[in-house]
């Protein structure tokens, strides 16, 4: 008779027990992974998607006039996460979903106007972060074999677990952890999205659902939904369906939950807008191009060592913004037009080289190509190791990116960036209170703009 | 042509489909078969939002939902459509009293989806959806969902997806594509994106959750039919596609979904498919059910103290009534093949309160149930269980004889060789109504319900779920029904 705590009840414990401090460095990182979230959030609400999926929300309402501020915080999280992912220049996780499928909810269902709310809201994301990613690593997920998408298989438990982290911050740990544990086994029916709809519309609301349905499962859990407590490893569960019948037990969870220290570390944040496996391809092509190719002509880019199953590649060619972020042959096309915008230099050529699934640098999940050459015109050819390029944005690099974005908004989101990247600046990574009243002015300014 | 073989275009055959079908080419059975349905799915959902965890969703939806003019039967408030798709799929779903056949519960996800968007549509357009219109949405999409799922042999409790969910958004989003007369594009677009935001593990059967998988997928179809309309993308061969919907949900094998097409319509299902239940319990119990009243009508002394022992014989290792053999919830007692019988062995009858928490643990019951043993077949014994075949019961009492009922699966009561009628099921629905509804209020549904195919203003008939509405404000069933 198995008296082993199963997967369910140690994902849930581990939910429920993840102390309170947060160190400096890391309290400082995911203050810079919520303004990335809430500033992508902020400029993807004018893209084609968001404003479609506002549309469905209006006529969800009944009446075009009322507008989406009729929506509740459950569909205001799903309206916030469609935007931030069609901005295309969000955070991304280890775990395979975007920053904002956790900041999402957590900033609808978290009381800005307390003065430790900030704190809070920090605190749950990283429940929710540490969380899916333990489990992620402990299953060995592969989604382009599996086929359902990791922001979604992932994500809505991380939403979920962060939500009740976040409602149930100061309930005894033996309620936490029974909310956490009927939370998880209402999220994990939520799963599903599938990764031939990357790239379009339906790519977008994947992660959306991920956010609003695991922020569903933790309220109806708290409000007293009972599901399975064994939704995990029990037979016809979560594992079963997605990691395969032997896998499903997950026995090194707990090693695996255990090794999460830092939630920051899983997090990739973006220098530019387009997939993450194109951010150090293309710092690569900009330390050439602004660097020893200056001034000449390039004939050809050559991306050499891309994973087979790269969601960057996904695309040859691109029909539409959506596509052209899963294209890096369009990434790197138009990064060489833009440097020869205003020549008549015409536009050189990209190659895109893939290695076999045999390839043993494919292990690491965070690899994204080996070197990119630069052949120039008159020239010898230039060579660099992608992989020496940072993995995620610095806060400097962030704030270019935004000051960048600022620049093509609409003058009222422009604004608001523009006053978040000044508290942005002013922020003390300290955890000093007083310090977080502009914070929270921000962060509430851009939850009522997102709602209008 | 099979998957994975080059084949394309599945979605948009069932887009043609479902653009083609007039009232005019379903057959009556089907179109009675339909109405059926949808009038038992209704009064499923009056008596589930009454439940514990239709309360709970209703609490739900209504706390965390945005405003909105869209009924939440049940309830005298009104929510946004999404929410409302929500809500009202989840009802019908929460005493598992609903409709089966085809893909699971065929008519809960499709009701629960087609309520708001009738509202939604007569308030945009100003024209009524008709009862007509209504019920040949219903057939549309029950045809696809129950074809889809047959006719591949989806198998739920191996691939682990409940295939109410799965299947029911599908068939939703196409039965509210077809009612908002959206494009064949837009249809297409529907479908792909209820494919990528299907859900639901059978895990959550016998727990408070499964009965909220019809209610995610009533959503699901209505956003995507929303969302397609207002220009949303999506991968048109999402069925075929590497990373879709059959590679994720049906694995490496082939499927043969260029057969699935062709046989959309031809005949159409319904009529011989959809069954509505007779007991509010889990559909693999209903034969050994029907097995088991038959035994004790034939045998009025038949009593607990008489019987040595009660076997089910022919279930599958994949049953899942046998897996709460003691149930301590009421969601796990319709999930206990033992706790049915025990059941009927104690009061000869199964009600909804009999699946409540506070009735599971009645010691007249729990002992009666110690002498139920489900007799399970092996896995490679392939004939001798099979789920059409239903589950013959004997009893064998302590004088030594042994008596034998089976009632097949397909003989049920209520399927499609032996339906209810039509008094019966209008009893069905207003015994599920007044506990929601008073009684005149009850019974002016039940009236307006079962004549919906004259209707001249479906959600008008959808008002007609609320809660407590003024009776003086009602119109006259002879006005809602044309």
């Amino acid at each position: 008779m198995r008296t082993v705590d199963g997967a369910t009840q140690v994902l849930a414990r581990f939910a429920a027990s993840v102390p309170t401090p947060l160190a400096p460095a890391e309290r400082g990182r995911l203050l810079d992974s919520l303004m990335d979230s809430t500033m992508a959030m902020l400029v993807g609400g004018s893209e084609p998607a968001s404003v479609a999926m506002r549309d469905v929300a209006m006529a969800g309402a009944g009446s075009v006039a009322s507008g989406p501020l009729a929506a509740g915080p459950v569909d205001r999280t799903w309206l916030a996460v469609i935007a931030a992912l069609a901005s295309g220049r969000g955070g991304a996780t280890s775990f395979g979903a975007e920053a904002a499928v956790l900041w999402g909810p957590l900033l609808q269902a978290g009381r800005l106007e307390d003065p430790d709310g900030i704190e809070r809201i920090l605190h749950s994301f990283r429940v929710g972060a540490l969380a899916a990613s333990g489990l992620h690593r402990a299953s060995g997920y592969d989604e382009v074999e599996r086929g359902f998408v990791s922001e979604s298989v992932f994500g809505v438990l991380g939403a979920a677990l962060g939500v009740v982290a976040l409602l149930q911050h100061d309930a005894p740990a033996d309620q936490r952890e029974s909310s956490a544990l009927h939370a998880i086994a209402i999220a994990a029916s939520h799963a599903g999205g599938l990764i031939a709809n990357r790239g379009t519309t339906a790519g977008l609301l994947s992660a959306a659902n991920a956010a609003r349905d695991g922020m569903s499962a933790a309220l109806l859990a708290i409000l007293g939904l009972v599901g399975t407590t064994d939704m995990l490893e029990g037979r016809q569960g979560y594992g079963e369906a997605f990691f395969g019948l032997p896998a499903r037990r997950l026995e090194n969870l707990p090693t695996c939950l255990e090794e999460e220290l830092l939630a920051s570390d899983r997090l990739r944040l973006r220098h530019m807008r387009g997939h993450i496996s194109h951010q150090r391809v293309l710092l690569a092509l900009g330390s050439l191009l602004d660097g020893p190719a200056a001034g000449h002509r390039v004939e050809r880019v050559v991306v050499s060592g891309i994973p087979p199953n790269s969601e960057g590649s996904r695309f040859a060619v691109a029909t539409d913004r959506s596509q052209a972020d899963l294209s890096l042959a369009d990434a790197v096309t138009r990064a060489l037009r833009q440097r020869d915008a205003g020549t008549d230099a015409p536009t050189a050529s990209v190659e895109l080289r893939y290695v076999p699934r045999w390839d043993p640098r494919l292990e690491d999940a965070e690899y994204d190509a080996e070197e990119l050459r630069v052949d120039l015109v008159g020239h010898e050819p230039l060579v660099v190791d992608v992989m020496t390029f940072p993995r995620s944005a610095s806060r400097a690099d962030l704030f270019a990116k935004w000051y960048a974005a600022a620049a093509s908004c609409d003058p009222t989101v422009a604004e608001h960036i523009t006053a978040g990247l000044s508290v942005w600046e002013g922020m003390s990574i300290e955890p000093d209170t007083a310090d977080l009243a502009p914070l929270r002015e921000f962060l509430a300014a851009a939850l009522r703009t997102l709602a209008a | 042509m099979s998957s994975g073989a080059g084949s394309t275009g599945f979605a948009r055959s069932v887009a043609d489909f479902a653009l083609s079908v007039e009232s005019s080419d379903v057959p009556m059975r089907d179109t009675e078969a339909s109405e059926r349905s949808i009038l038992d799915t209704v009064g499923v959902m009056l008596a589930g939002c009454a439940s514990p965890q239709g309360r709970m969703v209703d609490t739900f939806v209504h706390s965390y939902g945005g405003e909105g003019p869209f009924t939440v039967v049940g309830s005298s408030r009104t929510v946004d459509a999404p929410m409302a798709a929500l809500a009202n799929g989840t009802f019908a779903h929460c005493d598992d009293f609903d409709d089966m056949g085809g893909y699971g519960h065929p008519s809960a996800p499709i009701v629960g989806a087609l309520l708001p968007a009738a509202e939604l549509l007569q308030r945009e357009t100003g024209v009524p959806v008709t009862g007509s219109q209504l019920t040949l949405a219903h057939v549309v999409g029950f045809e696809f969902g129950a074809a889809f799922c047959s006719r591949t042999a989806y198998n739920q409790y191996e691939r682990c997806f409940h295939s109410t969910p799965v299947f029911g958004a599908l068939a939703a989003a196409l039965a509210v594509s077809r009612l908002l007369r959206l494009s064949r594009e837009q249809t297409v677009t529907a479908l792909s994106l209820a494919a990528s935001g299907a859900s639901g593990l059978g895990r959550s059967s016998g727990s408070m959750v499964k009965p909220l998988h019809a209610g995610l997928a009533s959503r699901n179809a209505l956003v995507s039919a929303l969302a397609a309309r207002s220009g949303a993308t999506a991968d048109p061969d999402i069925f075929e596609a590497h990373g879709g919907f059959l590679s994720a949900y049906f694995g490496h094998r082939a499927v043969d979904i260029d057969g699935v097409a062709a046989a959309l319509g031809a005949p159409f299902r319904v009529a011989d498919t959809a069954t509505i239940k007779r007991f509010p319990c889990c559909g693999s119990n209903h034969s050994a059910i029907s097995g088991m009243l038959a035994l004790l009508e034939r045998n009025p002394g038949l009593d607990v103290s008489t019987i040595d022992e009660v076997v089910v014989h022919g279930m599958m290792e994949t049953s899942p009534v046998t897996r709460f053999p003691q149930p301590s919830t009421g969601c796990s007692a319709k999930f206990s093949i033992e706790y049915v019988l025990g059941l009927l062995l104690t009061k000869g009858s199964l009600e909804l309160s009999d699946f409540r928490d506070e009735a599971v643990d009645r010691p007249d019951v729990v002992a009666a149930a110690a002498l139920v043993r489900p007799e399970v077949s092996s896995r490679w014994d392939v004939g001798r269980a099979a789920k059409h075949k239903g589950n013959a019961v004997s009893v064998r009492l302590r004088d030594g004889r042994v008596l034998t009922e089976h009632v097949l699966r397909t003989e049920l009561i209520g399927g499609p060789k032996n339906p209810v009628t039509l008094p019966w099921l209008q009893e069905k629905f207003h015994g599920n109504a007044a506990m929601t509804l008073p009684e005149v209020a009850a019974t002016r549904a039940g009236q307006a319900w079962s004549a919906l195919r004259d209707a001249p203003d479906a959600a008008r008939l959808v008002a007609l779920l609320r809660a407590a509405p003024d009776t003086d404000l009602l119109p006259d069933v002879q006005e809602v029904s044309g």
